[in-house]
């Protein structure tokens, strides 16, 4: 995924993942995504440097932003993060990965 | 030890700032309105004092804003302008520097969305319990502003705010504290909130299409008191300090009384207020005599305007209408928490400016209202002692004092 993108799509692609849907995202689709949304919420960060292997940690992500990050995700992408799973997320592809694995639909919209 | 007063922020729904404020209140202004900030179409009392136009990230980054309730934001906004009006602590140390902040709510805009959502088996904002709990406010002041010393909030419903500042003198006078910054802030113009106060008939049901008029303390017709949201804050420090770094000085606080009426828990009681107005003089070490300002409680409910009034016809006999008296709910509504420190804010500015803000709205006065209460229009009058009132549910009764140097 050519990283400039991810950057420029941040604000618009924000509207699509309102949608709640990501039964029909394919991977590549689904890591533009989660990266333009982690671009979204960082502060201090060049979005083009976000890759699926950035950490949270270099990010400037502590303990308690993962927390409310993936809180805000959780209605962005429409899946519940919950349960033991959820402690051992430490990467942008961790969550990305995560997303993958559980079926959207879990939350209310 | 003397303790003055040396710096104000407030921010309130007829205005931010001292200046602002000031001049809306001695000109009457009302700050009463339909209820923009949820749809109160259900509710009986619809109208409130918000303070509108109000943006966080003018002053918190994204994530401040995300970790911090609307009363703590609110009190955040008055704390910068109190802090900025006071001028450079910097010769004080971090450990001397304390914060006392009373809030009768806490962070209730936040309980109810995250209550809502859980009720929804929804996920719930992690930082809804550090955004909800009563201390936030006290304690996102003292971080951005690196307060190292003592940290308290009050809770005391309606007299939170002047309890917090008579725990702000308390603490200067007990070598705790070199300066406080002290006062109060509510966020509570919300549904479920608002929802209780109508369970109890609190509130003001009958002026939804006339919202300006709703207020009206001590009036004929009043019938409850309108919500009210904002935040005031004051700098304390002890006079010979704060002459010595050449601050500016408003009032000095001479003293603070406090008492609970131990007999219910929302009914007011004359006595209690009568023995926390005697025990405030007491501190401060004067008579009766002496007082010629009154910022009263008065919330424009039928009880509680009655009971005030008895209370201070009681203590001050004959004088009592040879005191000017004036109500700031009659043009912000109930501020709760907040709103002993809005009207400590009132009350400096009255001894500050020798001008007495009127009661709008008191076109005919109830005959058991028959006090001086500075009815519709300002006074021009040189006034040195001044008293701000407080009672809250709980049965607790607060009066302060405040003096010219």
């Amino acid at each position: 995924m050519p990283s400039d993108s991810a950057a420029t799509t941040s604000v618009s692609s924000l509207q699509l993942f309102n949608t709640g849907t990501n039964q029909d995202m394919d991977t590549t689709d689904l890591e533009a995504k989660v990266i333009a949304f982690i671009a979204s919420k960082v502060e201090n960060v060049d979005a083009s440097t976000i890759t699926t292997a950035s950490k949270f940690g270099e990010l400037g992500l502590d303990s308690m932003d993962t927390i409310q990050l993936l809180f805000d995700a959780e209605d962005t992408f429409g899946v519940s993060f919950d349960g033991e799973e959820v402690k051992g997320l430490s990467s942008v592809g961790d969550i990305i990965d995560y997303i993958s694995k559980h079926p959207p639909g879990s939350l209310q919209k | 030890m003397r303790v003055v007063v040396t710096g104000m922020g407030i921010v309130s729904p007829i205005g931010t700032g001292i200046d602002q404020f000031w001049n809306a209140a001695i000109t009457g202004t009302s700050g009463i309105s339909a209820i923009q900030c949820f749809d109160a179409s259900g509710q009986h009392s619809r109208i409130a004092g918000e303070v509108t136009g109000f943006d966080p990230s003018t002053f918190l980054s994204t994530k401040q804003v995300e970790q911090t309730d609307r009363f703590t934001q609110l009190a955040l906004h008055a704390a910068n302008l109190a802090l900025e009006d006071a001028g450079s602590l910097d010769g004080y140390a971090p450990r001397r520097l304390a914060v006392s902040l009373g809030s009768g709510m806490g962070g209730f805009s936040t309980f109810e969305s995250s209550a809502a959502r859980k009720f929804q088996k929804k996920s719930i904002p992690p930082f809804t319990v550090p955004r909800i709990m009563a201390n936030s406010a006290a304690a996102w002041i003292a971080t951005i502003y690196g307060l190292k010393g003592v940290n308290l909030t009050c809770s005391t419903a309606c007299s939170s705010g002047a309890n917090a500042i008579g725990m702000g003198l308390d603490l200067l006078r007990t070598g705790k504290a070199d300066v406080v910054v002290a006062g109060g802030a509510e966020a509570c113009v919300l549904p479920l909130t608002m929802s209780g106060f109508e369970a109890l008939h609190a509130l003001s049901t009958g002026f939804n299409t006339d919202p300006v008029r709703a207020s009206r303390p001590f009036a004929k017709n009043r019938d409850g008191f309108v919500m009210g949201e904002g935040a005031g804050i004051l700098i304390l420090e002890k006079e010979e300090e704060a002459q010595r770094r050449g601050a500016k000085i408003y009032a000095r606080l001479a003293g603070y009384g406090c008492t609970c009426d131990a007999t219910h828990i929302v009914m007011p009681n004359m006595n209690g207020q009568v023995a926390a107005m005697e025990a405030a003089l007491q501190d401060a070490g004067m008579q009766t005599e002496r007082v010629d300002y009154i910022n009263a409680h008065a919330t424009s409910t039928p009880l509680g305007d009655a009971v005030e009034t008895n209370a201070i016809k009681q203590l001050f006999g004959e004088r009592a209408r040879e005191i000017n008296i004036s109500a700031t709910k009659s043009m912000i509504g109930h501020s709760i928490g907040a709103s002993a420190a809005i009207g400590s804010i009132a009350t400096i500015m009255t001894l500050h400016t020798g001008t007495i803000h009127p009661t709008i709205n008191l076109d005919e006065a109830d005959p058991e209202c028959d006090l001086n209460y500075t009815p519709n229009h300002a006074v021009e009058r040189k006034s040195q002692t001044g008293l701000c009132n407080a009672f809250g549910f709980g049965g607790n009764n607060v009066s302060i004092v405040f003096t010219t140097l």
